[in-house]
């Protein structure tokens, strides 16, 4: 759980608790960066000179009108957060938050002005919404100007206004939405990692931040490659939300299995009906102590469906009283080695016509 | 030794030139290894995903470059990047490579390349020749001979153990090749398309088993040799449409294929057993087996997508998907042996296709502030129109003897219906409430029940009792109605055992997690897992399980350049099974169905109860150090795993039946095993100048199992009276292993 996710919860303002150590924070007021002296930003303000390096600064045909740049959603909902603010330009911004001067490098900074029109002096209040009432509060959180900017807790429909489609088709009422994970809680708008801003160099660790549960489970002796970076999260789960269960990729777990393991997609010419119902009614996700992810070793995970008559009926641990040096030589044919599938190795359906049995 | 010196000279030329383009918009590092390990890192659980070392020596080069110019006034990006590594043998070279090329608002290009793989066993032990074909042969011409000539068992023992020692001993792995190729466009915002395509080649061969009979099986190399290419398309959507004052509308249309193809979808393998008569007895045991792997299939899909955003804060959403799965594969031949008399099945080739259709839709709505309500509802079908398979009698199994059971397959179908009602309420700004209701009905055709009806209840709370903790509380209350068949008419299997994945099932879960910045440097986060699946009406089978979690996890940035993070974990999981033998219905003894009325006794010791208890503990840490700031730098790190588990067996004994009258009979009697797994490392780097720097590592790794049934365990396999039982295997099981490895490398950034 980092900061950020901290934050996330219940609208909480992001700024309301420390940055998570190595973290950059998002959209910090003025007050909180008790460094930067609080002032009127028109005197503080620094000249666009010494902001912009004159071989960066925006080309004419580059500079927006900032009546196009994207108005965050949030703005829409029940009144919330109507401003009457005006604009007042990055370099009003960058007079008391010029730790975001490194924005400039940012994808967003430099893509917007083809892409969106929006230049970097209109860059800030791109997301964050008009600043001139949240200027003029200088700081003073008591200030009813102060709170008039959207925040990096606020800030999934104000990216939303841009990033739709693609993946992102499920984003509203998916189990991170409506549990307040929202985008600044795995991506770093102003200064993340890679090419997509996540908030950590390694991606899975933006995952495992919250998914605690999953770093023990990832080091069982039977896990998929996610910690040798062999596959990502991402492979099999879209934490923008999907139509199926789990955010999973897929429509199905199923069919989100067969991504990658296409020759048990079969249809088999004899099913082995759990299969074809559910990939993980044998097998774990992330990590199993038993081979092959299964969820109990065999025999014992094939007999809690299969011990009637014959065989799978018989328990297969050794008597005491059974003769033989050693436990490998007094315990059935079962249970050695790889237990039923010595003799049902084709446990996921089979395509021989004498196959009924998974025998062949 | 060329292709080592080719890499570092290739390192060194991309190291020199790269600051000369570096004002041109280049950027990026260059870098490359060497690494030493020893004593013993030829384990195929070491190599499990080719991660560890492949020899005791490796080269491992590693580049990123990027490129950002502009043509006109269109920004365009490269970015382009290798990783590799290359064992000196020159059998296991892995790696990655990939280009990025992209205008954003335009179009993106990505092309990827990537080489992977997964050992399964190092020095197996194999009595075959044409590993990696479909034909197995002995590559010892007498052994069959020899074995068919030996009559007495425990002579065969020994016979045969002499071919096993003296067998070939082969590396069994696979390797992965991928290609990866998309372009995005979205030059006509706001129309956006995509096209990719990905190509795989998997080679290799992996252990698997394959039987001639009861108790007579031997493990194999399964050729792997598979092709498999997807290719999906897409065209979304995403305006606002002037309608009522302006709709935003997100449309998404994507087709998709995948075909994959087994080259070798036959495995022929020679009878290590040797053969004697090929009489009508599971004892005429043929000269060679045969059996089908898996077949080529291909899979198409076609789906939609739309949501918009409707006035009065009305989200809706919708998605629809059709797919069809196809395999026609020509069947492999009844018995390899063709003086088996068979009568022909209904069909020669498979005919299998699976029709699937998925529809969801939801609507998202914020009637007022603080308050959110979902409706979800969503139809998935599974149509399998297969054609039933008639195996008639007679038919030949394990290609030796003949049955006279005929035999039908039945495809499984199954229709599913879900309706969700979730409520988010945020009481202040500090709580929100989350409650869903959750009401799923399935119904089957020869599924494993009729139909299934469960209800669940999921209530969550998350609140931030201060400006610097967070308690988050969640819980699943679910309740599972079960169809289930009477199976005894139909598969003979034990009257009231219920297979748990479709039995009647209550369901109860609890998280707890807390999180803290107890001080701006020190962050905590406890999490507390509990869940209980139990099977209230499963008289046999598996009754309950059980599972529990705790995790704690600290992150503090010490100061001074220090930052520490460390977890641990508890987890133990507890199932209880029943079962017991069980004499079946049948046409002379009507009524013997019932296990309790009927012979044998409730009391009698093949009336049989199982916990299964493990218990995973796990530790973690990483320590990060900068001793000198911006110029050395240290990082400390390493994790450890023991799993123990634990199969209690209790049976109660009969009073007439003595405790050593069935070999196989427990009494109270435990099996344990443990797995034990350590990882640490400690690595120092050192930025030589502002472009240049150069790191130092040495990594320890360690990993053992522990297994009560693997106690005397060889690859010939014997019972208790040193007599041959008729498994051989390959000797191909996870071996220990502890290997110490020296890292250095150096790299510039430009």
């Amino acid at each position: 759980m980092t900061a950020a996710m901290i934050a996330a919860v219940a609208g909480m303002p992001r700024w309301a608790v420390s940055a998570e150590a190595g973290a950059e924070p998002d959209a910090l007021p003025a007050a909180e960066e008790p460094a930067t002296p609080v002032a009127t930003p028109a005197v503080e303000a620094p000249k666009p000179a010494e902001v912009a390096k004159p071989a960066e600064a925006p080309k004419p045909a580059e500079v927006a009108k900032p009546a196009e740049a994207p108005k965050p959603a949030a703005d829409a909902r029940h009144g919330e957060g109507e401003s009457k603010a005006e604009p007042v330009g990055a370099s009003t911004c960058l007079g008391c938050h010029a730790a975001r001067e490194d924005f400039r490098g940012n994808v967003h900074a430099k893509v917007w002005p083809k892409v969106k029109g929006i230049d970097f002096e209109h860059s800030c209040e791109a997301c964050h919404g008009n600043g001139s009432e949240h200027a003029g509060a200088a700081g003073d959180k008591a200030n009813p100007g102060y709170a008039t900017v959207k925040r990096a807790s606020e800030g999934s429909e104000a990216c939303m206004t841009c990033h739709k489609g693609r993946g992102r088709m499920h984003w509203e009422g998916s189990v991170h939405e409506t549990r307040g994970v929202g985008c600044t809680g795995c991506h770093s708008v102003h200064s993340g990692h890679g090419a997509k801003n996540l908030r950590t160099a390694d991606p899975k660790d933006v995952c495992l931040g919250c998914h605690q549960n999953l770093k023990g489970e990832l080091r069982r002796q039977s896990h998929h490659p996610i910690l040798e970076g062999r596959i990502t999260c991402g492979d099999c789960h879209n934490p923008h939300g999907s139509a199926g269960r789990k955010l999973l990729v897929g429509d199905s777990l199923n069919q989100t299995c067969f991504k990658c393991h296409a020759d048990k997609r079969g249809p088999f010419l004899w099913e082995h009906r759990p299969v074809s119902e559910d990939c993980t009614v044998c097998h774990l996700t992330h990590g199993s102590v038993h081979d092959k992810l299964l969820r109990q070793k065999s025999p014992i995970l094939c007999q809690s469906c299969h011990s009637g008559s014959r065989h799978p009926g018989t328990p297969n641990a050794v008597n005491p009283n059974t003769p033989g040096d050693s436990t490998y030589e007094r315990l059935r044919v079962q249970v050695y080695y790889r237990g039923c599938l010595n003799c049902h190795p084709t446990i996921h359906g089979s395509n021989h016509p004498a196959g009924n049995f998974y025998l062949r | 030794m060329r292709r080592l010196i080719a890499l570092l000279v290739l390192g060194i030329i991309g190291g020199t030139l790269a600051p000369a383009y570096a004002a041109e918009g280049l950027s990026g590092d260059v870098s490359v290894g060497g690494a030493y390990s020893g004593p013993a890192p030829d384990n195929a659980k070491y190599r499990e995903f080719w991660t560890g070392m492949h020899s005791a020596f490796a080269v491992m080069p590693q580049g990123r470059v990027s490129w950002e110019t502009r043509v006109g006034d269109t920004p365009l990006e490269v970015n382009g990047g290798l990783n590799g590594r290359s064992g000196l043998e020159g059998i296991s070279h892995e790696g990655d490579a990939g280009l990025d090329v992209a205008s954003l608002g335009l179009f993106r290009f990505t092309g990827s390349y990537k080489r992977i793989g997964h050992s399964f066993a190092v020095d197996a032990k194999s009595l075959y020749s044409g590993i990696g074909t479909g034909v197995l042969t002995f590559t010892d011409p007498t052994l069959q001979p020899t074995m068919t000539a030996v009559s007495a068992t425990n002579y065969k023992t020994s016979t045969l153990q002499k071919y096993v020692d003296s067998a070939d001993l082969v590396n069994l792995g696979l390797r992965r090749d991928i290609v990866n190729l998309g372009v995005e466009v979205s030059a006509a915002e706001p129309l956006t398309l995509g096209v990719a395509f990905m190509g795989e080649q998997r080679r290799g061969s992996r252990p698997f088993w394959a039987c001639f009979g009861m108790g007579n099986s031997v493990e194999i190399a399964e050729p792997i040799d598979y092709d498999t290419f997807d290719v999906s398309t897409n065209v979304g959507y995403a305006e606002t449409v002037p309608l009522a004052g302006g709709i935003p509308v997100v449309a998404e249309v994507t087709a998709a294929h995948s075909g994959f193809r087994n080259n070798i979808p036959n495995l022929v393998f020679g009878n290590p057993g040797g053969a004697v008569s090929m009489s009508n007895t599971y004892s005429g045991l043929p000269l060679a087996g045969s059996v089908s792997l898996e077949p080529s299939n291909a899979a198409d899909r076609v789906g939609a997508s739309v949501s918009a955003m409707l006035p009065h804060h009305v989200g809706v959403s919708g998605h629809a998907s059709v797919a069809r799965m196809t395999q026609n594969m020509v069947l492999p031949a009844m018995s390899i042996n063709p003086d088996r008399p068979f009568a022909p099945p209904s069909q020669l080739t498979a005919g299998m296709k699976v029709y699937q259709s998925f529809y969801d839709t939801s609507v998202a709505y914020s009637p007022v502030r603080r308050v959110h309500v979902k409706l979800r509802a969503s139809y998935r079908q599974h149509d399998n129109r297969s054609p039933s398979f008639v195996r008639p009698a007679p038919w030949i199994n394990y290609d030796s003897s003949v049955s006279t059971v005929s035999a039908t397959s039945h495809a499984v179908s199954s229709i599913e219906r879900t309706y969700e009602f979730e409520q988010v309420f945020d009481v202040s700004h500090r709580t929100r409430i989350t409650s869903i209701f959750e009401h799923e009905r399935a119904s089957f055709i020869n599924g494993s029940a009729d139909a299934m009806r469960t209800n669940a209840f999921k209530l969550a709370v998350d609140t931030r009792v201060a400006d610097w903790a967070m308690v988050r509380a969640s819980g699943l209350h679910a309740v599972r109605d079960s169809a289930y068949p009477d199976y005894r008419l139909v598969n003979a299997e034990l009257p009231w055992e219920r297979k748990y994945y479709a039995a009647d099932r209550d369901r109860d879960q609890l998280t707890l997690m807390a999180s803290a910045m107890a001080s701006e440097d020190l962050d905590i986060t406890v999490e507390h897992r509990e869940g209980l699946d139990d099977y209230k009406h499963s008289l046999f089978g598996m009754s309950r399980d059980r599972s529990q979690a705790s995790t704690v996890d600290v992150t503090w940035g010490a100061g001074d350049g220090v930052s520490v993070n460390t977890f641990v974990s508890q987890e133990q999981y507890v199932t209880n099974q029943r079962s017991r033998q069980w004499n079946p219905d049948t046409a002379t003894a009507p009524g013997s169905g019932n296990p309790y009325s009927a012979s044998p006794t409730p009391e009698d010791p093949g009336n049989w109860t199982i916990e299964s208890t493990t218990v995973v503990r796990t530790i973690g840490t990483r320590t990060d150090l900068q001793l000198v700031p911006e110029t050395l730098s240290m990082r400390i790190e390493g994790t450890a795993s023991v799993a123990n588990g634990k199969l209690d067996y209790e049976s109660p004994l009969s009073a007439t039946l003595p405790l050593d009258s069935n070999m196989w009979l427990p009494n109270d009697v435990n099996a344990s095993d443990e797995t034990k797994s350590i990882n640490a490392g400690v690595s120092v780097r050192y930025q030589v100048t502002k472009a240049i720097w150069a790191s130092l590592a040495y990594r320890y790794d360690l990993w053992q199992i522990r297994d009560d049934n693997l106690d005397g365990y060889s690859p010939v396999a014997v019972n208790w009276a040193n007599a041959y039982n008729g498994m051989v295997n390959m000797d191909a099981l996870w071996k220990n292993y502890e290997v110490h490895t020296v890292l250095a490398s150096v790299g510039m950034s430009f």
